[in-house]
């Protein structure tokens, strides 16, 4: 057995979160060895519900947590969170700012009972200007960041990344956020507020289209699977159910290598389309003779060819594909989870440390109210009654 | 005066063209560390933008230092390694020929090595050719977006960034890690994974069920199970997202648009999803005459999260963005630029932003800092290695 250690072991961390982006924040500092304590209104946090008819994601964002049952609407709930944040190092959320002003969760109340606490406040537009009061969750940033608008169809309207980006981009933000509080409290002995908006957190990754649009050198509409100066590249239909492969042709050389791999076709072999500039021209000929080709061929077989002649080209893979992918498989992308009764969970790993010391596994999400009894000083609150 | 951040006095080498490589350097000079980014002697070789200008540069290559090395050519391994041993992350990003002739040399780090690629560094896809639509592709995350009759859709370079986030996410752990334990740590992030992490708990329903993915564009996916209606839609100034979640956000819908509940079939509260013909209907007579604001307002009043979709000069004339300082504007060797700043607002933390350095601008002083001398600066530039 090799030795497991975290990086942030010993560090303590609570998460007053709900729903996805605060829960996801704190599950990764879990995965990196922190103690982390899901503090839970009684009856539970709200995606709790989700948990008998979607258990997978569940757990996914409440991994390797203790749960403790607080009611931080009475007085005596907040003294004992109170007595909690004493002993913390990050406190983190993702209550809308009023909510938690109410709940005593502002940073400056948190400051009385800690005066070198780190807290993690996450928002849908952050906690100051004019829309401090909206709120949101992934799918609205989805189109306030821009998101929807880069996505998208070259001939269609905006379009929506599917599941939660914005949650998921916001959660390693905040994760990164405490991470660096803790090492500037280490080096100054001072803690802070941090003021995380999924807004903005999301926005930072389109950073070089936005730097792109303010000079003037950005088109406004969706490029879809298309690059300027790459023809073709893009996805083509095969045979069977929703089939797919990706091809990506990046220079004049790769193109003849897949003329070549094509069984050189009388089409393709006009010197109007040796460089990018003359296949930009003739885009859509290209690709409806590319998809005759591949749509009389499986997937697998279509691509083999193709890589079989050095081109970069892959199997679009429907998500559940990914458990039987050799790659993923090989590096232990997936890390299973056993959730008893429903079954084992394949949760990804976000954590990618391939090297000694390898990080601790993975833990499900913690039943309700799990870590009561086992934490010092805080006498153990009464279950909500079902 | 230099303020104090969380990687102060940290050194980051930075190897590689690809974005990814570039984002997490970016994220890590953020937060304050020292990165050295290394440019290929003959610079235009930089960048793979098309459009290639200092202003879609400018946001990847601020508040970095620059030196030039050619690590393929004669004498290059050798000073990497002098590099490499005095850095305290090395973040490297380089094609598979030159990572493996430099694999050697980047062990030499003494604390933390963070490796990014499109497949990873191990596994049966290690060397094979790839763009960020081929890790898209193979990522399972691609395949859920888009429209359920069309190609899946990739999202620009956001594969990229992704591993960027998580790439420095995970670095800025193990730089602690590496510093309690005196163990060097290697983290191996590939674009294919930081973008299967988005498919969240697919794969485990998958696992679980066996039923496959169906894309579903904008509307809410099939697992919401009818309880969730979300569209993007049409309106007098552009495009809206409107949705509503369960049973309440039914009743908010129809109050804010004046709709009795009867014109519904019976089980509409709890599955408004199922009447998402009717409602895109509604929806779009309701948008047609209504601008983005006055729909928006709408929806806050009523309690639920509609957004205006935005593009990106809608982003750069945010008034909630110039409320909060989240933009900067700088002048580039194009003329003025805006970016991001800080991807979350820290009380103690300051977010560096200086302007990019130009190719090569700090050799003499890096170079000299590790004993070469004037004599063997010449000579390696003359010899076009730096």
């Amino acid at each position: 057995m090799s030795e497991t250690r975290g990086p942030l072991s010993g560090v303590s961390v609570l998460d007053v979160g709900t729903y996805v982006a605060g829960p996801y924040a704190a599950a990764l500092l879990g995965e990196f060895g922190a103690s982390v304590l899901k503090i839970e209104p009684p009856g539970g946090e709200f995606l709790r519900a989700y948990a008998a008819t979607r258990p997978h994601w569940f757990h996914e964002c409440n991994r390797n947590k203790k749960s403790l049952v607080l009611d931080l609407k009475s007085a005596d709930g907040r003294a004992r969170f109170g007595e909690l944040v004493e002993g913390a190092d990050v406190v983190l959320h993702n209550l809308h700012p009023g909510a938690a002003r109410k709940l005593a969760l502002d940073y400056e109340n948190l400051t009385r009972w800690n005066p070198a606490i780190i807290a993690v406040q996450i928002s849908a537009f952050g906690a100051t200007g004019p829309d401090a009061h909206r709120r949101g969750t992934a799918t609205t940033i989805d189109a306030s960041s821009g998101l929807a608008s880069l996505a998208g169809y070259p001939d269609g309207g905006p379009l929506r990344p599917a599941n939660l980006y914005g949650d998921m981009v916001t959660a390693s933000f905040g994760a990164m956020a405490a991470i660096a509080g803790l090492r500037f409290k280490d080096r100054t002995g001072r803690g802070q507020y941090i003021d995380l908006a999924m807004m903005e957190a999301t926005v930072h990754l389109l950073g070089t289209e936005l730097a792109r649009a303010s000079a003037g050198s950005r088109p406004g509409r969706s490029d879809g699977n298309n690059r300027p100066n790459q023809v073709p590249h893009d996805c083509y239909r095969c045979a069977g159910d929703d089939a797919w492969i990706a091809i990506a042709v990046e220079s004049d050389e790769e193109w003849r290598n897949l003329v070549r791999a094509m069984g050189s076709p009388q089409w393709a072999s006009g010197p109007e389309l040796a460089a990018a500039a003359g296949r930009l021209a003739h885009r859509d000929r290209i690709d409806e003779h590319i998809t005759a080709w591949t749509c009389t061929r499986q997937p697998e077989a279509a691509c083999g060819q193709l890589q079989a002649a050095g081109l970069r080209c892959g199997v679009v893979l429907p998500p559940g594909g990914l458990l039987s992918d050799p790659q993923l498989g090989f590096r232990q992308f997936f890390e299973y989870l056993d959730l008893g009764e429903a079954g084992l969970a394949p949760i990804p790993r976000t954590a990618f440390a391939r090297s000694q010391p390898d990080y601790p596994a993975s833990r499900p999400a913690p039943r309700l109210d799990d870590g009561a009894g086992q934490l010092p000083n805080v006498p153990r609150q009464d279950a909500p009654k079902s | 005066m230099i303020m104090e951040s969380a990687l102060s006095g940290a050194v980051v080498l930075e190897l590689g063209e690809m974005v990814a490589g570039q984002y997490c350097g970016r994220l890590l000079a953020g937060l304050g560390a020292t990165v050295i980014r290394v440019d290929q002697p003959s610079a235009d070789a930089e960048t793979g933008d098309a459009a290639g200008s200092a202003a879609s540069r400018y946001f990847l290559r601020s508040a970095k230092s620059s030196i030039t090395l050619d690590v393929a050519a004669a004498d290059g391994l050798a000073v990497l390694r002098r590099l490499v041993q005095s850095a305290d992350i090395v973040v490297e990003a380089l094609p598979w020929p030159v990572f493996s002739l430099a694999a050697d040399v980047l062990r030499d780090c003494p604390q933390v090595t963070v490796s990014l690629s499109w497949f990873g560094r191990t596994g049966p896809d290690a060397a094979r050719p790839g763009a960020e639509l081929i890790a898209a592709a193979a990522s399972g995350y691609m395949f859920m977006t888009g429209e359920p009759d069309r190609a899946p859709l990739m999202l620009g370079d956001q594969g990229q960034y992704l591993a960027g986030l998580s790439a420095a996410l995970n670095a800025l752990a193990a730089l602690s890690l590496a510093e309690q334990t005196g163990w060097p740590v290697r983290l191996d992030v590939s674009v294919q994974e930081s973008l299967a992490v988005m498919t969240a708990s697919q794969p485990a329903s998958f696992y679980n069920t066996g039923v496959p993915y169906v894309r579903t564009g904008n509307r809410a996916p099939r697992s919401s199970g009818g309880v969730n209606y979300t569209t993007i839609i049409r309106c007098a100034d552009g495009f809206v997202l409107i949705s509503l979640v369960g049973t309440r956000g039914f009743e908010q819908f129809c109050a804010a648009l004046g709709l009795d509940p009867q014109d519904f079939g019976a089980d509409v509260r709890a599955r408004p999803g199922a009447y998402v013909e009717q409602l895109d209907a509604i929806c779009a007579e309701w948008a047609a005459t209504r601008t983005r604001p006055e729909i928006v307002a709408t929806g806050d009043a009523a309690g639920l999260h509609w957004s205006e979709v935005s593009d990106l000069p809608d982003l750069l004339a945010s008034p909630q963005f110039a409320a909060r300082g989240y933009l900067g504007q700088a002048s580039s060797e194009d003329g003025a630029v805006t970016v991001p700043g800080a991807p979350f607002a820290a009380s103690a933390m300051p977010w560096a932003s200086d302007p990019p350095r130009p190719y090569g601008a700090d050799n003499q002083v890096v170079y000299r800092r590790l004993g070469f001398t004037d004599k063997e600066l010449d000579d390696l530039h003359s010899r076009n290695v730096v």
